[in-house]
């Protein structure tokens, strides 16, 4: 027999609770453990005084029935009954109440989609000052494209670019990069004119030239300024140890060609040997 | 606790009844009293978790299905209505044991000194008793409290004890064996004579 479950059940032993088993190894256990009969008298001593309390007089429970029924407590889902429970919620219980955590979930909804929405719209924004501001510093090609494609006068490109008609002399003297001098051009080629471009930082300059009968358009301008095509998809092509980027639509190609001050594009109806010769004569500028 | 129409009586409260209701409190509302009243030590607390109590019941009873169990379910509110109520008390201020018990002593010494006492107001002297055992339960951890009210002073069994505190027949007895023990202690410290000790 264990110390531990005599111990245990001692008050049970007392109140003859235990089954007559469990009795008799308490017993047992009694008769050779003088700690466990010291503790038995104590907790004996306990349960007698125990008996002593005896309840007070109540004035009247009949008050007690009359407060009870005056908070109105006898259809339990109604009246006070709510409202006493309401009073004794604290105020996290309130707040975590499913209405107003409906309203404040809806609250941060809207707040989050105005606030994604304001972002976007800046975000936008952001995005269009960009592009403008990139247009506005380099030149889109693909205007004069689209142009072309259409059969009608590059109006919107001549709009966005000052157009000023120049000899060859002049644009020379306003470019600060070396002037194609197309002197090993073919005899099929030909200059017909010369125009500056002006966007807000750079000056470019327009050959317009007729290669075998058909208009060639050549632009040249500074290096370290953006040159875009629209959405035309561009080739990248090795010619003769020259990398250069082309567009075919159409009948009509446009040639791109870095070099180390200036980039050249050619746009007009072009076929193989053309696109050849006019590389050969940009490149031995 | 074995009432034939206490289904009856559970049904008609569960529909709202008020004539079911206040068969209810005045079935139980004296144990529920009593109970608190040794768990909280005074009669205007025992009253309010009186109130309490049965107001939570009314509330609750649609929930509550097993009608055997009724009187310990309502002990188990009341119990853990006057532990929350002494927790909220406690927060607001410490015990003070030692001085509380030493300034006892000293009542009850007088007590036993004065020949007279016993004689000339038997119901002075029986009041001063029941207020000094109730300080000493008072004293007593609720845990242990607990189990001593339910079985020594309500007279439960220990599976009604186990059920309305929620836990095993095991422990009520060793919670008892504490909670006496305890009892007894405070009583000598504060200079209850030997005869209140004897078996009855």
């Amino acid at each position: 027999m264990k110390h531990g479950f005599t111990q245990k059940n001692l008050s049970a032993y007392l109140d003859a609770e235990l089954s007559p088993d469990k009795v008799q190894k308490i017993e047992l256990h009694l008769q050779s453990c003088e700690s466990c009969l010291r503790e038995l008298q104590e907790i004996r001593s306990g349960k007698a005084v125990a008996t002593c309390f005896e309840n007070p007089d109540w004035q009247d429970t009949e008050a007690l029935w009359q407060n009870i029924q005056r908070l109105n407590i006898s259809t339990p889902e109604k009246g006070d009954v709510k409202n006493l429970e309401m009073k004794r919620t604290n105020l996290w219980q309130r707040l975590i109440h499913p209405r107003p955590a409906f309203a404040i979930a809806v609250l941060l909804i809207l707040f989050g989609i105005n606030l994604f929405s304001n972002l976007k719209q800046k975000k936008f924004q952001y995005q269009r000052v960009q592009l403008d501001q990139a247009l506005s510093y380099g030149f889109d090609y693909g205007l004069y494209l689209d142009a072309l494609v259409a059969g009608s006068p590059a109006i919107e490109f001549e709009r966005r670019y000052e157009s000023q008609q120049a000899s060859y002399e002049q644009a020379r003297s306003q470019t600060t990069f070396r002037l194609a001098s197309f002197t090993h051009m073919p005899k099929t080629f030909q200059l017909r004119e010369v125009r500056l471009l002006k966007n807000a930082c750079c000056r470019s300059v327009q050959f317009s030239c007729l290669e075998n009968s058909r208009e060639v358009i050549i632009f040249q301008q500074p290096q370290g300024h953006p040159v875009t095509f629209g959405n035309y998809p561009l080739e990248r092509i090795e010619l003769n140890g020259q990398m250069y980027h082309r567009i075919k639509t159409g009948k009509w190609t446009v040639l791109s060609l870095q070099l180390k001050e200036s980039q050249f594009m050619a746009i007009g109806e072009m076929n193989e040997s053309d696109i050849a010769a006019i590389i050969f004569a940009i490149t031995t500028i | 606790m074995d009432n034939p129409n206490l289904e009856d009586l559970l049904i008609a409260c569960r529909q709202g009844s008020d004539d079911a209701f206040r068969k209810l409190f005045e079935q139980y509302h004296m144990r529920v009293m009593s109970t608190a009243y040794r768990m909280c030590g005074n009669i205007q607390e025992a009253e309010d978790v009186t109130q309490d109590v049965f107001l939570k019941a009314f509330k609750e009873i649609k929930k509550f299905r097993e009608a055997a169990s009724l009187f310990t379910w309502l002990y188990r509110i009341t119990i853990n209505l006057c532990i929350d109520k002494e927790r909220k008390r406690q927060r607001r201020q410490k015990y003070h044991e030692n001085v509380d018990v030493d300034s006892e002593r000293i009542t009850i010494e007088e007590a036993n000194s004065n020949e007279n006492t016993r004689t000339l107001d038997q119901q002075m002297w029986q009041d001063e008793i029941q207020s000094i055992l109730q300080k000493a339960l008072s004293r007593i951890k609720p845990k242990f409290r607990t189990v001593l009210v339910l079985k020594d002073i309500e007279g439960l069994s220990y599976e009604e004890a186990a059920q309305a505190v929620g836990c095993s027949q095991g422990t009520i007895s060793s919670r008892l064996n504490r909670g006496r023990k305890e009892l007894k202690t405070l009583l000598v410290k504060m200079g209850m004579g030997e005869e209140y000790f004897q078996e009855r």
